[in-house]
């Protein structure tokens, strides 16, 4: 009796199979979305405690189209980040260059500026010259709805 | 304020500094004594208030212009480079318009494309 309840059972080839056919497809699907969620781009974190958007008093809807975020860690378009900015703020050169080769990839659009209010206009500058250059004709700077606060 | 001979503004800039706002306009001459096309330039300081920009000072001197010139709607911002974004967009949204109502509605940035 004893004997007969730890007594092996006779492999059988078809019930190992079968066992395996769920391991492989949990594998395809693991693999799967590990290749989907690893990315080699750069950090994408645009989110910060001290960013504010500018508030304003004007009632302007916002279009479709590219946005892009400047930071005191950089600015980033469509999450992406490009460039820093300390180097723009106090340099002279007037073409921000990645945001430029950025932006030429890119099908132009609107582009929505999300600038932090303490963002020095001689940083909005560069960035509205460098877009102008890129070709990008329609540009607006968001604002906060003063109302929506 | 603009001289009541004065007619429609030509050229109208708000230049935005650490030291204050100025206004500067060019205003046709419509005095009897005034050739065709006699520009006069005009301008108006305004020193901070409490260390930020004088924007009920800046609407006042801009009304007074829109009254001399009410089918003007085209105003040029010139900011400084210390200027911050929210700076920027107070002031877009001074010039706009006041309590009255709209002031100039078409805002342009100068310097884009320098």
């Amino acid at each position: 009796m004893t004997r007969g309840l730890f007594k092996k059972r006779k492999k059988s080839g078809y019930l190992q199979v079968a066992a395996l056919t769920p391991m492989v497809d949990m594998l395809t699907l693991l693999l799967l979305f590990l290749l989907k969620s690893y990315s080699t781009d750069p950090p994408t974190n645009t989110s910060s405690e001290s960013f504010n958007l500018p508030s304003t008093a004007a009632i302007t809807p916002l279009s479709q189209g590219t946005t892009m975020v400047i930071t005191e860690s950089g600015i980033f378009i469509n999450d992406i980040r490009i460039t820093g900015t300390d180097q723009w703020i106090d340099g002279t050169d007037t073409l921000i260059r990645p945001l430029y080769d950025t932006l030429h990839t890119i099908e132009r659009s609107h582009l929505q500026i999300r600038a932090d209010a303490d963002t020095p206009y001689s940083l909005i500058r560069k960035v509205l010259f460098t877009s102008e250059s890129a070709g990008w004709l329609e540009l607006a700077i968001v604002a906060e709805q003063r109302s929506s606060l | 304020m603009p001289s009541v001979h004065m007619g429609p503004v030509q050229d109208l800039i708000v230049t935005a500094t650490d030291m204050g706002v100025v206004i500067s306009a060019a205003i046709q001459r419509q005095d009897v004594r005034a050739a065709v096309g006699d520009v006069e330039q005009w301008s108006r300081e305004l020193p901070p208030v409490q260390g930020a920009m004088d924007l009920l000072g800046l609407q006042s001197a801009l009304r007074q212009i829109k009254v001399q010139d009410p089918s003007r709607n085209r105003i040029t911002v010139a900011p400084s480079d210390s200027i911050t974004t929210g700076d920027l967009v107070d002031l877009m949204d001074a010039v706009r318009e006041d309590r009255q109502g709209a002031l100039f509605s078409e805002v342009a940035l100068e310097g884009l494309s320098q």
